[in-house]
Order: structure tokens, then C-alpha cells, then sequence
């Protein structure tokens, strides 16, 4: 089942899911930011105890921290400033839900702009 | 990507900027720094850069019509069955690198319009759009004028045979 916000993911749930699920919620909060993308083949996701967060791939680093990959589809504003301000508000957001020791590097893809008008297929 | 981190201070970090309202001496100042740290790295997608060519050539004067005859004519047919391929792509060829981006640009323009102008307006908007919202620099625009447009070209439309 898609997660659409991190109130969804139970405490039980693994880290993954937890840190997939807020730094989807940060992305999608940042302005500019569109939606996120799963890819064709949708393989771009965190999957865990049936639950799915799409256009967000956490990897465990090995060390105790994930690493988050955010992929996303932005409006027409300029794609470097925006990948920043993405990359602060999910660290803000892991932090504030008291999981910052557990985030690695935050990777962010944008995979597609779109003029706002135009819809997502 | 380095594995070893320092700690992470979320709180102390500067704001960061709001990114539709980037200026453009800011997004140029970024558009030096590189697109890796070890606090991730940033991936722009070449879908990406070839679609903002295109629309940053659709807006200018003169140019009717993207690509050559053969893409144009896939496109028209894709169009009419339904098929998602993206017609902003076609007549656009980009080649990524770290920090720069060249781009090759099929056109078609409409007759009477300079070609020479066009051309310079193109590699004009191209760049500043191209660098404006990824940081790429634009080493070169090559463009090829496929053909010319005339109005009225188009098929005329059928009457409606009722009313």
C-alpha cells in the first residue's frame, strides 16, 4: 500500500520505511517541487511490511545510517537551488522526528520538469 | 560519495533560498559549485535539460516547429494514437557533463524570418535558460534548419459533411 504521509508508518515499522516516508512528506513540502517519481518500471521506492513510499530509495549504509535518494519531477525554477533547499527540509524533518543520527547523504534526482499546467501521465 | 560523515546539524544550516525566486546572479554563483558533497549529491536528468531546451526554443520568434521530417511525422502519428511520447523531445539531442552541456537543435522556421537571427536568439534563450536553471554551462548550440514553413501549409480542414 502507498504511503502518503509518515503518520501512516506505524513506530514498529523498520527505519527505511520511517526515514523514506518523511523525507517523501519533506520533498513534497518543498516549493517547487512537483511530485516525485517512481520511475516506468516504478522501482524507485522503499518497500517494507507492505507498505511502499514511491520516488524515494533508502539504502542502509552499513554504519547504522540510510542513505535516501529522492527522485523528483519540479517546476521551471532553477534545479540546483531547489535540489538544496529538498536536501535541508528532509533534514529538517528527519531531525525534528528525532531520526538525524540515522540519515546519511541525501542524494536528490530531478527526473522531469513540468510547466504546471501540464499533467503527469 | 564519502561514507564518512560529520554530525549533522539540521538546526545551524542556513535557510535555504526559496527556489522559484533564485536571481539569476545567485543561480550562476551556484552554478559553480559542484554538484556532489558529502552531504549528497545533485542528478539532473537529461530528459530534463533537453526539455527545457525545447520549450527555451519554442519561444522564439521565427522558429515554427521542432526536429526533422521523419520525427515530426512519429510524432504526429504518436500523437493521434494515444502514445505518451513526449514531442517537446523531438528535434533536441543534448550531451551532459559535469559542468557543462552542448546541445544540437533541429528547426523548422517559418518563411520570411531571418535565419541568421533566429539563430542568434536561439543560442541566446538556450543558454540563459539552460544556465539558469541547472548551472550548466552552455559550450555550444549547434543548430540545423531542417525546413521552412510556409502558411497555409497545413492541410486544409475538411468541411463537416453534416450540420
Amino acid at each position: 500500500m502507498p504511503v502518503s504521509s509518515p503518520a501512516e508508518v506505524p513506530a514498529s515499522a523498520s527505519m527505511r520505511l520511517r526515514l523514506a516516508a518523511h523525507a517523501r512528506a519533506g520533498a513534497l513540502a518543498t516549493r517547487g517541487v512537483l511530485g516525485l517519481d517512481a520511475g516506468r518500471a516504478g522501482m524507485r521506492m522503499t518497500a517494507s511490511e507492505g507498505l511502499r513510499v514511491d520516488g524515494v530509495v533508502c539504502a542502509a549504509l552499513g554504519d547504522g545510517r540510510y542513505h535516501v535518494s529522492v527522485h523528483l519531477v519540479a517546476a521551471m525554477v532553477a534545479l540546483r537551488p531547489l535540489a538544496d533547499a529538498v536536501r535541508a527540509r528532509v533534514e529538517r524533518d528527519v531531525a525534528i522526528a528525532g531520526l538525524a543520527d540515522r540519515l546519511g547523504p541525501v542524494d536528490v534526482a530531478v527526473e522531469d520538469v513540468q510547466v504546471r499546467t501540464e499533467a503527469r501521465p | 560519495m564519502s561514507e564518512t560523515q560529520s554530525p549533522r546539524t539540521p538546526a545551524g544550516r542556513g535557510a535555504a533560498s526559496e527556489p522559484g525566486e533564485a536571481s539569476s546572479e545567485a543561480t550562476s554563483r551556484r552554478g559553480n559549485e559542484p554538484l556532489s558533497s558529502e552531504l549528497g549529491s545533485t542528478t539532473i536528468a537529461d530528459a530534463v535539460v533537453t526539455k527545457i531546451v525545447s520549450i527555451a526554443a519554442r519561444e522564439v520568434r521565427g522558429v515554427y516547429d521542432l526536429g526533422g521530417g521523419t520525427a515530426r511525422a512519429i510524432g504526429g502519428v504518436s500523437r493521434s494514437v494515444g502514445v505518451g511520447l513526449d514531442e517537446r523531445m523531438q528535434g533536441v539531442a543534448v550531451e551532459l557533463g559535469e559542468r557543462e552541456a552542448a546541445v544540437d537543435l533541429t528547426v523548422v522556421v517559418e518563411y520570411g524570418e531571418s535565419i541568421p537571427q533566429i539563430a542568434k536568439t536561439l543560442r541566446e534563450n538556450i543558454s540563459r535558460r539552460v544556465e539558469g536553471m541547472t548551472g550548466l554551462t552552455v559550450t555550444e548550440v549547434n543548430i540545423a534548419v531542417n525546413d521552412l514553413y510556409f502558411p497555409g501549409d497545413e492541410a486544409a480542414a475538411e468541411p463537416a459533411r453534416v450540420e
